[in-house]
């Protein structure tokens, strides 16, 4: 990895970020908790693209979003360049939320329906008192539209009358409008066919360089995550179970997790064959998480009496690995 | 600020509008309730224009007066149109409107006739002419309908987007006050402060108005709050927040008007609902006064009059076409929105 842009502190730190989701309980039942989000702790670099990767449910998007604090985090801190913002109010939050965007998964729920293009990609200037007057702004959203490649006479028409690659564009542009140093792209992809899958990685990756955007880069496709990140994060069942450089962790996966979650990305190679590590079972229910080590009951490297006890810390190694393993493979 | 941008999207909401319209015009049941209304809210406007008892443009004496049953110039004031029409002189003229008696005017020589060549549609006891009544009576009803639903809509509006959006405590108590009011039976009440009021003229309509807004707000804000829980949820509700949107652009830009379909259907079916109580009322002598015209005050004539089947027919008729075709639409317009609810 070489080092993009030296500062003396993350741009983003959080520290033992949990999110719980309490259920409604019956009359005599107890409280029943989701653990969405536990104890996370990761570093967010300018510049950087960090793949967040993860199976379904495994609390990726909900880490993104209390990232943002657009839902309150129930414990830990999100440090933003040394100013703690957690539990802060929209309107404290509003200098920095200027600062990160979020792009969302679901292309056709994040735009509002009643807006044409340029009323979307406007409002952010608006809110944030970016050019002066309409015509200004007008000026703004065309070269926005520009960068993510819409053609300018999109810009009176609803998000309806266009295709998922399309409305995930004028998303993309509307983040982009306030020029904000990080973006959270929440399974920006996965809404998508593959085809328009390709082409918005490559106008993500065209805008980092450009811009020298950082982005936290969520999906549960690690062959994405591995093309167009620098650092991977994996998380299971809402910690983070290995941390590391892509190289490290595509090459010499620690965790049986990571290794069984590149084993499973497809080759595309009918003749090649080569020994999978296939996991059985399912997440388990994030309501009552086994004891231990959440892995455990699929781990085949599991260590009886140590896994299915005590919970693996977040150990820190050379080069910035970290893995959260009683076994990690060496 | 907010205003402004408010007011910005106006155009998307004539939109929405221009697609209701086609909606509606591809139904023709809906099509024919619409034209219905069209035509009883035409009544109200130019009733006066319609019905009168002083002509519409006269030339008289030398002068041209326009409108004088709308400006009632000193002069004339005494005059009705047969008085008026035995008055005119060589030179003199007078365009009478199509109904040439008002809601007020009395031909005594006709009392409680059946629909004749003079009085299309009869008499009453007092020998007012019906039709010239039943004209006028349809501001009498649209006016209650109309206000008080404005009155619901915004009562009901802010209850449920405060329960809906802010939630909580707030949400807890706006519920059970709507529970109250939802179970206070409106024409009881209304029967009570109107026999102790007891107001004159207009003061009436404006009673009316009040008091069905204030008690009927429950189902819009009901349905409002629903609409809100859902939609402030959304993708794009939270992508405004993350911009930095305040809680006024957030309601008023994005929630609010997303929500709002509803309101539309829910207002149409109030306001056919406040007429049938407003002709209810005014049918037990409770509503509107004698010497203003309205549909309900109409049958309550019959009731002295049990032989006067025109009495019966006529005001009852314009009560039906107009709440049956307010309830068509009602329909209409939830068929139309509701794909739209789904985008």
């Amino acid at each position: 990895m070489e080092p993009t842009n030296i500062a003396a502190q993350p741009l983003i730190a959080c520290r033992g970020l949990t999110k719980h989701f309490s259920l409604p309980r019956g009359i005599f039942g107890r409280p029943r908790i989701v653990r969405a989000v536990e104890d996370v702790t990761l570093q967010l670099e300018r510049g950087e693209t960090l793949g967040l990767v993860g199976e379904s449910g495994c609390g990726k998007s909900t880490f993104g979003r209390t990232l943002l604090q657009l839902i309150p985090s129930t414990a830990g801190t999100i440090i933003v360049e040394g100013l703690d913002v957690t539990g802060l109010s929209d309107r404290q939050l509003r200098p920095w939320r200027r600062r990160i965007q979020i792009v969302f998964q679901d292309p056709y729920s994040s735009l509002d329906p009643r807006m044409t293009v340029q009323q979307l990609v406007a409002e952010p200037l608006i809110i944030n008192k970016i050019g002066t007057n309409t015509r200004e702004r007008s000026d703004i959203v065309k070269e926005l539209l520009f960068q993510v490649g819409l053609r300018s006479d999109s810009l009176s028409r609803y998000p309806h009358e266009f295709s998922g690659g399309q409305r995930q564009r004028i998303g993309i542009a509307r983040a982009l409008s306030v020029r904000p140093e990080y973006i959270v792209c929440d399974e920006p992809l996965s809404a998508l066919d593959v085809s328009i899958q390709a082409q918005i990685v490559n106008l993500l990756l065209d805008l980092r360089d450009k811009f020298g955007i950082g982005y936290l880069f969520i999906s549960h496709d690690l062959d994405v995550v591995r093309f167009i990140s620098q650092r991977i994060a994996v998380m299971y069942l809402g910690r983070i179970v290995e941390v590391g450089t892509r190289q490290a962790i595509t090459e010499a996966p620690r965790h049986p997790y990571t290794k069984a979650l590149l084993d499973a990305i497809p080759v595309p190679d009918p003749k090649r064959r080569k020994r999978v590590t296939l996991l059985g079972g399912d997440v388990p229910n994030p309501i009552e998480p086994p004891p231990g080590c959440a892995f455990h009951p699929r781990c085949w490297r599991m260590l009886q009496g140590k896994c299915n006890i005590e919970a693996p810390p977040l150990v820190l190694g050379d080069m910035g690995r970290q893995v959260a393993c009683w076994n990690p493979i060496e | 600020m907010i205003i402004s941008w408010t007011l910005h999207r106006l155009r998307a909401d004539l939109l929405v509008l221009r697609n209701v319209v086609a909606a509606v015009r591809a139904r023709p049941v809906q099509w024919v309730a619409l034209w219905i209304l069209v035509t009883f809210i035409g009544c109200a406007l130019f009733a006066d224009m319609l019905a009168s008892s002083q002509p519409l443009l006269l030339y008289f004496r030398g002068h041209l007066y326009l409108f004088p049953n709308l400006f009632h110039p000193a002069k004339l004031r005494i005059y009705d149109n047969e008085l008026l029409l035995t008055y005119l002189r060589p030179g003199d003229w007078a365009v009478l409107p199509i109904v040439p008696w008002g809601y007020n005017g009395h031909d005594l020589s006709h009392v409680l006739s059946a629909p004749d060549a003079a009085h299309w549609l009869g008499t009453d006891s007092s020998g007012r002419d019906v039709l010239a009544r039943v004209l006028h009576g349809a501001r009498v009803s649209l006016i209650v309908g109309i206000l008080s639903v404005c009155v619901l809509i915004v009562v009901g509006v802010t209850m449920g987007t405060v329960a809906g959006y802010f939630g909580g405590i707030l949400d807890v108590i706006l519920m059970r006050l709507l529970e109250i009011v939802h179970s206070i039976p409106t024409i009881l009440l209304l029967i009570t402060l109107l026999a102790v009021l007891s107001p004159e003229g207009y003061g009436a309509v404006v009673a009316m108005t009040v008091v069905i807004g204030l008690v009927w707000w429950t189902d819009v804000a009901r349905l409002v709050r629903g609409e809100i829980l859902r939609v402030k949820e959304l993708d794009y509700v939270q992508a405004a927040r993350a911009q930095g949107a305040g809680t006024a652009r957030l309601i008023f830009a994005h929630v609010l008007p997303n929500s709002s379909s509803p309101v539309l259907v829910s207002g149409t079916f109030a306001l056919a609902a406040a007429i049938l109580v407003e002709g209810a009322l005014s049918f037990l002598g409770f509503g509107i006064p004698d010497d203003m015209a309205s549909w309900g005050g109409l049958l309550n004539e019959v009731r002295s009059n049990v032989e006067a089947w025109w009495l019966a027919l006529f005001p009852g008729a314009a009560i039906f076409a107009t709440v049956t075709a307010f309830n068509l639409l009602g329909e209409g317009l939830r068929d139309a929105l509701d794909p739209h609810l789904r985008t």
